[in-house]
């Protein structure tokens, strides 16, 4: 027994210094502490109600609208909040900075919105497809042009995205409020989409209730990650991206074409955003769509996404779910009295506390060589 | 390092998943009342409210707006306060139909009676909510476009007059001496145009009344709805080309406009609410009185008498004392004077010369060239849309 008792302690030892268990660790420890400093905060300024807030906030309003209603609309937001996220985090890979996203994002919703109405009787029962397809294969036209941008003429790729971002809004809605089949004038929105064109939800109003608006853009976004994914792991071209990712100059010095891996990527983020811009809009969720000089708001919640992910394609299926998910809880928590504002501090200082696992995971393999060396 | 990245997303995930677990059978609505009024005196605040206002989400500053949805909101609060019930407000995620019905059923299950949603961007989800929860009271204000058989019959749909307001400002223009005016507006929607509507046809039967020829009204849109230095470009350059005075019209962009008035030392008239205060240059400022409408709709429902107008929107304004300019002494008007302002108000309330009813609205004309048309021989004055 004695004997073993070394074996065993270099067992578990070694166990607690692995990389998977300090990474256990780590995740653990900032997602505790982001969840402490946001009750913190909420303690010190909103004292009388922080314990039931807080409550509401970490449960989802689960408690209060119940779990197949706050499961439905979890997976609602989610949805294009994922495929956001996957348009910046594919870009990641490459070394580009796609803050275009909110551009290529609504520029897929309103050319999906425009085929809808357009092509209403060109498609019959598969208009929700064909305005989808179109909607991504617009948003990816807008993402090429980007890279080609980027890639020929060496536009830095923030200034770039930016400007991008404004001109594919103005640009889009020009077209729209130049059509008045599309164009409610005088009201300021789109016309309301054929029935047609609203996606099928393939079963989904079983499990989340007929109120529900989740729909079979939830398992379009989940296998646009999921062949995210296959591709950056498993293909020559996802290998080429990452290589570019690393050392562009290295990549090119290999042989690898760094314009033509920039533009597809691009292409790729953009095709990603624009499904994501009309899913949401084509969904029973939604009737008309407001025409404003705003960009759509899941273009930048998309980039916190991929970053909470790190980029990872099947870990943005989870960060989207987990924000849209603090986006529920942080609704109810307003019951409490809570300014919107107020709520959004609270839920970002949660995503913001997930970058710094890093510096967990440095500080629990010092704390862990500092015991052994005690002892 | 790849490990890690699944990791963070999918633990958050599943810890807050395994909270709601634990947490799930505590029910929200149990606790109404206990949290309400946060700071003494107000009854904003707490889980079983039981009057909800619903914000739209684009409406960035919510209840400090200084404009509309503050007006309601103050006037919500005191109500409550005066009548011993706890109102509170959300704020939807987004925009969609769907955001709002989320909403309501949110504020409800927390234990609401009165859904007070507002703007447009409450319209189709008001089409539909009402018949969901039939023993909630629900109130849309300025949403416009309801089909008869679309009010349920817990729904008053009530838009305030906001083109009589503005008539009464383009009437009061006219009466200070001014030719060459100016309307900036944000959006071209039927709660933005009521304002502009209003006001030229103000301009044109006070020019009409009183025989002044050659009165311009030059109009654009601004596609934004908060501040930003393009409006104020723009308004400081109309100045300089000859404009005396510029109708605000833009809800956020109202800053701007005023801040190159205030530059130019060149008089403005704000909308929405009495704006005096936020220039030396504020002549008047158009207002609906949203403080009433509140009250009453409020009072209707616990005593009763509430309804769904027959089915049809509920339109108030001048002749409810709804619709007017500040009040007088925070007007800054030179030559038009208190009893002017009296005789076109009662003329306004009376519908002298079919001035109210005979109003063109939105309804009518969808745009500024549609006004232009249907105002036909009756216009005296010109109006220029600069695109």
């Amino acid at each position: 027994m004695d004997d073993r008792m070394p074996d065993t302690r270099k067992k578990v030892a070694k166990f607690l210094s692995s990389e998977g268990f300090s990474s256990l660790i780590a995740a653990f420890l900032t997602i505790v502490l982001g969840l402490f400093i946001s009750f913190i905060l909420l303690f010190i300024f909103e004292r009388n109600v922080s314990l039931d807030a807080f409550r509401v906030m970490i449960t989802g309003s689960f408690g209060t609208i119940g779990v197949q209603k706050g499961m439905a609309r979890v997976l609602f937001y989610a949805t294009p909040l994922m495929l956001a996220g996957l348009s910046f985090g594919f870009t990641l890979k490459a070394g580009v900075f796609n803050i275009g996203v909110a551009g290529q994002f609504v520029v897929g919703l309103l050319t999906g919105v425009i085929v809808a109405i357009r092509c209403e009787g060109v498609f019959g029962d598969y208009l929700w497809l064909a305005a989808v397809l179109c909607g991504a294969c617009a948003g990816a036209a807008w993402g090429a042009f980007q890279g080609f941008l980027q890639a020929y003429f060496n536009m830095h790729p923030i200034v770039c995205g930016i400007m991008m971002n404004y001109i594919g809004l103005f640009l889009i809605t020009a077209i729209c409020e130049a059509d008045p089949m599309v164009y409610a004038k005088g009201r300021g929105w789109t016309e309301v989409v054929p029935l047609k064109a609203i996606m099928p939800d393939l079963g989904l109003d079983r499990i989340f209730g007929q109120t529900s608006a989740v729909n079979i853009g939830l398992y379009i976004a989940a296998a646009l990650c999921v062949a995210a994914h296959f591709v950056l792991k498993r293909t020559t071209f996802g290998y080429e991206i990452k290589a570019v990712g690393h050392n562009a100059y290295a990549s090119q010095y290999a042989g690898i074409n760094i314009k033509r891996t920039v533009i597809l990527t691009m292409m790729l983020a953009g095709l990603f955003a624009g499904f994501g811009g009309a899913i949401q809009h084509l969904s029973a969720a939604d009737t008309h769509y407001a025409i404003t000089d705003a960009l759509p708001q899941q273009g930048f919640t998309g980039v916190s996404i991929a970053l909470i992910a790190m980029g990872h394609p099947i870990a943005i299926i989870f960060a989207a779910l987990f924000i849209a998910y603090l986006q529920v809880g942080g609704l109810g928590m307003q019951a409490y009295g809570l300014q919107p504002d107020f709520v959004n501090v609270i839920t970002s200082l949660i995503i913001y506390f997930c970058a710094f696992n890093f510096v967990f995971k440095h500080w629990y393999g010092r704390l862990f060589k500092w015991l052994r060396r005690a002892k | 390092m790849k490990r890690t990245r699944i990791l963070i997303p999918l633990l958050a995930l599943v810890l807050c998943v395994s909270m709601a677990a634990c947490g799930g059978n505590s029910s929200g609505g149990g606790d109404a009342g206990t949290s309400g009024g946060d700071t003494a005196g107000t009854s904003s605040g707490g889980s079983g409210a039981e009057i909800a206002f619903i914000i739209p989400a684009n409406q960035e500053l919510g209840i400090n707006d200084k404009g509309w949805i503050q007006n309601i909101w103050t006037a919500m609060s005191d109500w409550s306060a005066e009548n011993g019930k706890v109102c509170t407000y959300y704020q939807t995620v987004d925009d969609s139909k769907q955001s709002h019905i989320d909403t309501y059923d949110l504020a409800i299950q927390n234990g609401a009676k009165v859904i007070y949603g507002c703007g447009n961007e409450c319209l189709e989800a008001m089409r539909t909510a009402p018949w969901d929860y039939p023993d909630v009271s629900f109130i849309s204000l300025e949403a416009t476009g309801f089909a008869p058989d679309e009010i349920a019959p817990n729904l008053r749909a009530i838009c305030t007059g906001q083109q009589e307001s503005a008539w009464l400002a383009g009437v009061a223009a006219v009466g200070e001496g001014y030719t060459d005016l100016g309307i900036i507006s944000c959006w071209d929607i039927p709660p933005i145009n009521q304002w502009c509507w209003g006001y030229i046809q103000g301009v044109n039967y006070a020019a009409k009344r009183d025989g002044i020829e050659g009165i311009t009204v030059r109009h654009h849109y601004a596609n934004s709805a908060s501040a930003n230095p393009e409006t104020q470009a723009l308004a400081a350059a109309w100045y300089v080309d000859g404009v005396e005075c510029i109708q605000c019209n833009a809800a956020g962009g109202n800053n701007s406009i005023i801040a190159a008035a205030t530059a130019a030392n060149k008089p403005v008239f704000g909308a929405d609410a009495d704006l005096a205060k936020e220039g030396p240059t504020v002549i008047t400022s158009m207002v609906v009185d949203r403080t009433v409408v509140t009250y009453d709709v409020l009072t209707s429902i616990y005593d009763g008498t509430f309804d769904n107008n027959g089915g049809e929107e509920f339109w108030v304004g001048a002749a409810a004392g709804i619709s007017r300019l500040s009040p007088w002494e925070s007007n800054r008007f030179e030559n038009y004077t208190f009893e002017q302002y009296q005789e076109d108000i009662a003329a306004l309330a009376n519908d002298t010369e079919q001035c109210r009813t005979g109003m063109i609205t939105p309804d009518d004309a969808v745009d500024i060239y549609a006004l232009q048309e249907q105002m036909g021989d009756n216009l005296v004055i010109t109006i220029n849309h600069i695109i």
